[in-house]
């Protein structure tokens, strides 16, 4: 048992479990902030925790979200073994989402890159909406995805062909098409290819989100 | 462009309807704007802020509106979040924050509210986020995505909780505030923890008044109710020059 999460257990119950009510939520939010302000030393530990698959019943599912986006801010993400237990946890996309979200930011920094800047973004000129832009066309390889946890995902996803979890493939593309970040629709580019069925159901997400036939034949062909 | 696929033409409209802050949210009944906002928060923990040097914090709760963001009214509106605490932080702003002007998104324009409901609905994860008990915590991802994606500083809106003694929710304006936050790489983020948006947060109002939820905590119920009378016409004003003088104004139940 981790003891570090047995302590804080409670604490972050209160402070992300929407059943305590806004007012408490937020009550703790303060406190928490107002101990990592006056404790860095915490703080540094606490964002870089070792974190093994048993750990994952050591807090409430609510609070695993909020921990994986705040470690984001000033660590490196748990252990690939760890995402991968807490994914299997539950079928919460919430959990999911962010179990994924995590595991993309595991990649090389830049070497002048810390956890510490907090500008705001520069505009991007000519920023567009169209996936052709994220993928030159033409011959392609085999996407290159850089986070472990990631690659390990999509090659399971591309080999399970167990109809008992058909779906998962497909929730999972899901996330990724979501995320909709270089990494993430290479890692779907990735998985489309092993699994080329999921092109169709994510065309058919595209059609039924109501957008406009040029943009969804653009994204449509960027996948493929 | 992060979060999916979006039409040219929505993506160029909610980009035009991204302007700037508009001063006259701060216009105060008796005609002055301090740039000053004012965020009620539970006694609990508020005693640091009778001290200088803190910030404002970042609020994570999936059940605020906007996302991840530090949730302030302009001073204009002075009693109108009182709901959530007893203790009234005034902290003044710029929208030139680190000479970059905010770049706000006025959701109580109807027509804008109508453009992020249609993003909304194009997103991969709406499908989750209408149809399932997730909707709070999905719906804080989607909100976050979109203020990431647009890169807005600043989302004004309506109230969506309130009493009718201190909050008019047809009328009030609420502010959600971004912090960035750089990543290793180079990725902008939504930062949590203290934001560095609010300068000089003091104590300046308590109030006598304690509220719990209704309704899922869509209204607020005031437990004493000792009257009903309106507030001083002139109490945002009153606010102001208490927080300059460094003094705090009571206000009744």
């Amino acid at each position: 048992m981790n003891g570090l999460l047995a302590i804080a257990e409670a604490f972050l119950e209160r402070m992300t479990n929407p059943l305590y009510g806004n007012e408490v939520n937020d009550q703790y939010t303060l406190r928490f902030n107002q101990l990592l302000a006056e404790d860095r030393a915490f703080a540094s530990s606490f964002a870089s925790m070792s974190l093994d698959p048993e750990d994952v019943d050591s807090l409430p599912i609510c609070a695993w979200p909020w921990y994986l986006q705040w470690r984001m801010e000033h660590a490196p993400p748990p252990s690939a073994d760890f995402l991968d237990a807490l994914y299997e946890s539950t079928e919460d996309p919430a959990v999911r989402f962010t179990v994924t979200q995590s595991a993309l930011s595991d990649r090389p920094a830049a070497p002048d890159a810390d956890y510490g800047a907090d500008q705001a973004p520069e505009r991007s000129a000519g920023q567009d909406t169209a996936l052709s832009r994220e993928f030159a066309p033409g011959r392609r390889r085999r996407p290159q995805i850089q986070s472990r946890w990631l690659r390990t995902r999509v090659n399971r996803l591309a080999r399970d062909r167990d109809p008992a979890r058909a779906g998962e493939a497909e929730e999972f593309a899901v996330y990724l098409l979501q995320l909709g970040d270089p990494d993430s629709l290479a890692a779907l580019r990735g998985l489309i290819d092993d699994r080329p069925e999921l092109r169709e159901a994510l065309a058919g997400y595209l059609t039924d989100a109501g957008l406009d036939p040029g943009t969804a034949a653009d994204w449509d062909s960027g996948l493929a | 462009m992060i979060g999916g696929p979006v039409d040219p033409g929505l993506h160029r409209d909610i980009d035009a309807a991204i302007g700037a802050f508009p001063h006259d949210v701060l216009l105060t009944k008796t005609g002055t704007a301090p740039m000053l906002v004012i965020k009620y928060i539970s006694p609990a923990y508020a005693n640091a802020y009778h001290q200088p040097g803190k910030n404002l914090f970042i609020s994570v709760t999936p059940g605020f509106t906007w996302g991840r963001a530090t949730y302030v009214t302009p001073l204009a509106f002075p009693t109108s979040t009182a709901i959530f605490g007893r203790v009234g932080i005034v902290a003044g702003f710029n929208p030139y924050y680190k000479h970059r002007e905010w770049r706000t998104f006025d959701t109580t324009v109807a027509d804008n509210e109508r453009l992020y409901l249609r993003w909304l609905q194009t997103r991969a994860l709406y499908r989750r986020f209408a149809l399932t008990a997730h909707s709070g915590y999905i719906a804080q991802m989607l909100r976050d995505a979109f203020r990431r994606n647009y890169e807005i500083d600043c989302v004004l809106f309506r109230p969506d909780q309130s009493n009718p003694r201190y909050t008019k929710i047809q009328s009030d304006v609420w502010m959600a505030v971004t912090d960035w936050k750089t990543m290793p790489g180079g990725r902008k983020t939504i930062a949590m923890g203290h934001s560095e948006q609010f300068t000089e947060p003091r104590i300046t109002v308590l109030i006598e008044e304690e509220f719990k939820d209704q309704m899922g905590g869509i209204h607020r119920t005031g437990l004493l109710n000792l009257t009903a009378a309106p507030f001083d016409p002139d109490l945002a004003d009153k606010i102001f020059h208490a927080y300059n003088k460094g003094e705090i104004v009571r206000i009744q139940s």
